[in-house]
C-alpha cells in the first residue's frame, strides 16, 4: 500500500515538484537573458531618481522573508495544524504584498523617455520581477482561499508546498536581477 | 455525455448540472470579444489618451488583446475546468462524446492531440496561402498580385511566421506529441492534463493575431522580427510580437507536460533503454523548448516594448547585431525543434515496416541529444555578414560538427534498411523522401557554414532553398508519413495505398522541381525579400512559381485523402496493421475510453525484430 501524501502518491509528488522546478528553471531564463543583455544595450543604468531603498533593496528582503516563512506552512501541514498553516500563508501574503509594491513602485516613478536609452533594462526587469511576484501571490491566493473551504488539511499539502517553491524561487531570481541592477 | 473535469480537492466530485450553455468555442469568441471592447476603450479612451484620440492604439490594443485571450481561453471552458476548481468552486462541466468534444476545453490527451493537429493544419493551410500569393507575385517580375512591396513583405512575413510558430513547432509535438506520448508510454494520461487542455487553445488565438496583424498595419521583417527595422514599420509588427508570444507559451506548456509524462508515467519495465524513439524525440525537443522558447519570448518583449511606451532597446543603441544576437541564439534551435521530431520518426517507422531490428539505436538516441546540445553553439553563422575573421571560425566549426550527430539519424536509418525486406507503404515512401531531402538540405547547410560561400550566398534564394529543404523537405513530409502510419490508429480505418503513394510522388516531384531551382536562382543572384528582380530572372521564377503552386495542391489533395479515409476507408481487420511491437499499436485502434484496461508491462525492447515475441507480457496490474 503507497503512503499518500494529502491525495497525491509520493510519485505523483515528486512528478509535480519536478515539472514546477523544470516551469520555474525555464522562467530563470528571461531573467538570465535580462542581465547579460546589458553588455549589448546601455548597461543597468538606473535613473538617480530611483531610491535604490525602495526600489532595491527593501522589496529584496521582503521577498526573500516571505518566502522563509511560506515554508514554515510546509511542515504544518504534515502535522495537520491548520491555523499555523494559515497564519504562515496571510504572513507571507502580506509581506508578499508589500514586497510587490516596493518592487513595482520604479515603475510609477520613471519618465518615459523616448529619446533615452538610458534605464530600460531597470525598467523591465522591474516589470518581470513584479510580473512573477504577481505570479506567486495569486497561487497563494488560490491556495488560501481553498483551505478556506473546509476540505482536509493534508490534501493541500501539494498546493502549500508549491506555493513556498514559487515564492522562493521568485525571491531568488529578483535577488540576481536586484545584484546585476544595483552592484555590478 | 460525459464528464471529465473534477476538482482540485481530488475527491474526483464533478457536479452535473445539465444546464444548457453557449457552444464554448462561440463563447470563447464572443467573451473575447466583450474583453477587447472594455479593455481597449479603458486604455485608449481612459488612462492614455492621445492626440486626436485614436480608438485603437499600440498600447490599448496590446492591453486589449492580452484581456481577450484571457476571456477566450476562460470562454472555451478553462473557468470551469481550472479557474473555478482551483478556487475551491464546484465545477459544471460536461463533455459529449461526439464530434463537439474537439470544440471545447478538455483533459483527454486524445482530444487535446486532435485539436493540436487541427490546429496546425489551419495554421499550414493559411501559411501555405500567403505562400501561393507570394510566389504568384513572383511568377512575374513586376509588381502585379500586391500594392506595394510592403504588402509583400508582411504576407512572407505572415507566412514565416505561421509556419514556424504553430506547424513546424506544433505539429509533431503538440498535436501526435499530446496524443501518442501517453499510448507509447503505456499510460491512460498524460502527467499535466489540466495544463494541456488550456495550452491548445492558445494556438487557434495566436494564429489569428499574426494573420490579423495587417488590420494594424504592415510589417516588412519577416518571421524574425529585425530590430531596428521593425520599429521604423507601422503598428502590425505589434500583433507580430503578441501572436508568437501565444503560440510560444502554448508550446512551452507543451514540453512541460510532455516531459514530465515521459519521465514519470511510463509503464512498469519500460527502463530508459527502452523508451521509444519517438518519445526520446518529444523529450529532446522539449528541453529545446524550455530553454529557448523563453529566451526569444523575452527578445519579443522588449521589442513590444519598443514598439507601445516606447523603451527604444533596438533602435538608439545603434547596432542590429544586438537584436540579431539574442533572435538567432532561439533561432537556429528552433530549426531543431522542427527537425528533431522528423529524425525520431525515421526511427520509429522504417524498423516496423522493414520488420527488422533497429539499428544502433543507442547511437540514435546519441544523435538526437548532441543535436539538442550543439544547436544552441551556432547561432552566428546567420551574422557572418556582420563579424569578423575571428568570430566566424568558431560557429562555422560548430556548425559544421552538428552534421555529425545528425549523420547518426542516417547511420540509424541506413544501417535498419540494410538487407531489410522494406514494406514500400506511403509512409516508407514520405520517410524515404524525407531522408533525401533533409540530405540536400544538411549539405548545403554544410555549404553555408563555410564563411567563404556565406559572405556570396548572404540573404539570397539559395538560403530560402537551403532552410526550406530542411523544414518542408525533412519535417513536413516526415509529418505526412506520420498522418499515413498512426491514421489507422486514429480511425480504425485505412488509407487507399495507391493514391496515397501517388500523391507522396507528386509532392517530392513537386517540392524538388520548386527548391532545387531555388537554389540556381540564389546563385543566380536571386535576392530574399524582393517582389520586383531582374528580368533575367523571371523565366526560372516561373518554373518555381508553377511547382510551388502543385506543390500546394498537392498537400491539400493529401489533406483530402487523408480526411476521407478518415470516415470512408476500410475498416481495419487488425488493429496493428504494420505489425508494430511499439505500445500505441497494442491499444485498441482506435482507442477505446481508457487506453489500457491494464497497465502493461515492458520486458524486451520495442524495437527488436529478430523473433516474434511481443515487448510486452500479460498486464501487471492497473496503475
Amino acid at each position: 500500500m503507497v503512503e499518500m501524501i494529502g491525495n497525491l502518491t509520493p510519485r505523483e509528488l515528486r512528478q509535480n515538484r519536478f515539472a514546477l522546478l523544470l516551469f520555474v528553471t525555464s522562467q530563470l531564463v528571461p531573467i538570465f537573458v535580462m542581465i547579460n543583455i546589458r553588455f549589448m544595450l546601455a548597461d543597468t543604468y538606473v535613473s538617480a531618481r530611483v531610491d535604490p531603498l525602495v526600489g532595491g533593496l527593501l522589496p529584496t528582503l521582503l521577498l526573500l522573508i516571505a518566502g522563509v516563512v511560506a515554508w514554515g506552512a510546509v511542515p504544518a501541514v504534515k502535522t495537520g495544524t491548520a491555523a499555523r498553516v494559515k497564519s504562515r500563508l496571510l504572513l507571507a501574503g502580506v509581506i508578499g504584498v508589500i514586497g510587490f509594491i516596493t518592487q513595482i513602485w520604479p515603475l510609477f516613478s520613471h519618465a518615459y523617455d523616448a529619446l533615452s536609452p538610458f534605464g530600460e533594462v531597470h525598467l523591465v526587469s522591474v516589470g518581470v520581477g513584479g510580473f512573477y511576484t504577481l505570479l506567486a501571490l495569486i497561487v497563494l491566493w488560490s491556495v488560501g482561499v481553498r483551505l478556506g473551504k473546509g476540505s482536509p488539511l493534508r490534501a493541500h499539502y501539494w498546493g502549500v508546498e508549491a506555493t513556498a517553491w514559487m515564492f522562493s524561487l521568485n525571491a531568488v531570481g529578483w535577488l540576481a536581477l536586484y545584484i546585476a541592477l544595483f552592484w555590478l | 455525455m460525459s464528464s471529465i473535469v473534477s476538482d482540485l480537492k481530488g475527491d474526483g466530485s464533478t457536479v452535473m448540472s445539465g444546464r444548457k450553455m453557449m457552444p464554448p468555442v462561440v463563447r470563447g469568441l464572443l467573451w473575447a470579444l466583450i474583453a477587447f471592447l472594455i479593455f481597449n476603450t479603458l486604455i485608449s479612451e481612459v488612462f492614455d489618451r492621445m492626440p486626436y484620440h485614436p480608438f485603437v492604439t499600440r498600447a490599448s490594443v496590446t492591453v486589449g488583446w492580452l484581456a481577450a485571450v484571457c476571456a477566450w481561453l476562460l470562454g472555451v471552458g478553462v473557468w470551469e475546468g481550472v479557474v473555478k476548481p482551483a478556487f475551491g468552486r464546484e465545477t459544471h462541466w460536461e463533455t459529449p462524446t461526439d464530434w463537439r468534444k474537439y470544440f471545447m476545453y478538455s483533459t483527454d490527451h486524445r482530444v487535446i492531440g486532435m485539436q493540436y493537429i487541427f490546429s496546425s493544419f489551419g495554421g499550414f493551410l493559411i501559411a501555405g496561402f500567403a505562400a501561393m500569393l507570394m510566389r504568384l507575385e513572383l511568377l512575374n517580375r513586376n509588381l502585379w498580385v500586391f500594392s506595394n512591396p510592403g504588402a509583400y513583405l508582411s504576407t512572407v512575413g505572415i507566412h514565416g511566421t505561421v509556419m514556424m510558430f504553430s506547424v513546424g513547432t506544433v505539429g509533431l509535438v503538440g498535436g501526435f506529441g499530446n496524443y501518442l506520448i501517453p499510448l507509447m508510454i503505456g499510460s491512460n494520461k498524460s502527467a499535466f492534463p489540466r495544463l494541456s487542455g488550456i495550452s491548445q487553445w492558445l494556438v487557434p488565438a495566436g494564429i489569428a493575431t499574426v494573420v490579423l496583424s495587417p488590420l494594424l498595419g504592415q510589417w516588412t521583417t519577416g518571421w524574425r522580427g529585425y530590430q531596428p527595422l521593425a520599429g521604423q514599420d507601422p503598428a502590425g509588427i505589434v500583433f507580430y510580437y503578441l501572436g508568437v508570444f501565444a503560440l510560444t507559451t502554448s508550446s512551452l506548456m507543451v514540453a512541460i507536460n510532455l516531459t514530465a509524462t515521459i519521465l514519470f508515467k511510463r509503464a512498469p519495465g519500460l527502463t530508459w533503454n527502452r523508451i521509444p524513439m519517438f518519445a526520446w524525440g518529444m523529450l529532446t525537443v522539449s528541453l529545446l523548448n524550455l530553454i529557448w522558447l523563453p529566451e526569444i519570448q523575452m527578445t519579443f518583449l522588449l521589442g513590444l516594448l519598443g514598439a507601445i511606451i516606447p523603451l527604444p532597446f533596438f533602435t538608439q543603441v545603434g547596432s542590429p547585431l544586438t537584436y540579431l544576437e539574442v533572435f538567432w541564439l532561439f533561432g537556429h534551435p528552433e530549426v531543431y525543434i522542427v527537425v528533431v521530431p522528423a529524425f525520431a520518426l525515421w526511427q520509429e517507422i522504417l524498423p516496423v515496416m522493414g520488420q527488422k531490428t533497429l539499428f544502433a539505436r543507442q547511437w540514435g538516441v546519441i544523435g538526437l541529444v548532441f543535436v539538442m546540445i550543439l544547436s544552441g553553439m551556432v547561432w552566428a553563422h546567420h551574422m557572418f555578414t556582420n563579424m569578423s575573421n575571428g568570430q566566424m571560425l568558431p560557429f562555422s566549426f560548430f556548425t559544421e560538427i552538428i552534421s555529425i550527430p545528425t549523420g547518426f539519424a542516417y547511420l540509424v536509418a541506413i544501417g535498419t534498411m540494410w538487407r531489410a525486406r522494406l514494406r514500400l507503404t506511403t509512409p516508407t515512401l514520405l520517410v524515404l523522401m524525407s531522408l533525401f531531402n533533409f540530405l540536400i538540405g544538411g549539405v548545403t547547410g554544410v555549404m553555408l557554414a563555410d564563411p567563404v560561400v556565406n559572405l556570396q550566398l548572404h540573404d539570397s534564394f539559395f538560403v530560402i532553398a537551403h532552410f526550406h529543404y530542411t523544414i518542408i523537405g525533412a519535417m513536413i513530409f516526415s509529418w505526412f508519413a506520420a498522418f499515413y502510419y498512426w491514421l489507422p490508429k486514429f480511425s480504425g480505418r485505412m488509407y487507399n495505398e495507391r493514391v496515397g503513394k501517388t500523391l507522396a510522388v507528386w509532392i517530392f516531384i513537386a517540392f524538388n522541381a520548386a527548391f532545387f531551382q531555388m537554389f540556381l536562382l540564389g546563385l543566380h543572384g536571386m535576392n530574399r525579400w524582393v517582389p520586383v528582380y531582374p528580368g533575367y530572372l523571371q523565366p526560372m521564377n516561373f518554373e518555381v512559381s508553377i511547382f510551388a503552386i502543385l506543390l500546394g495542391i498537392g498537400f491539400v489533395l493529401h489533406l483530402i485523402h487523408i480526411a476521407w479515409m478518415w470516415h470512408h476507408g476500410p475498416l481495419l481487420n487488425d488493429r496493428n496493421p504494420w505489425r508494430s511491437k511499439t505500445l500505441e499499436w497494442q491499444a485498441a485502434s482506435p482507442p477505446g475510453a481508457v487506453n489500457f484496461e491494464k497497465i502493461p508491462h515492458v520486458v524486451r525492447s520495442f524495437y527488436d525484430y529478430s523473433d516474434e515475441r511481443m515487448a510486452v507480457e500479460e498486464p501487471a496490474g492497473e496503475r
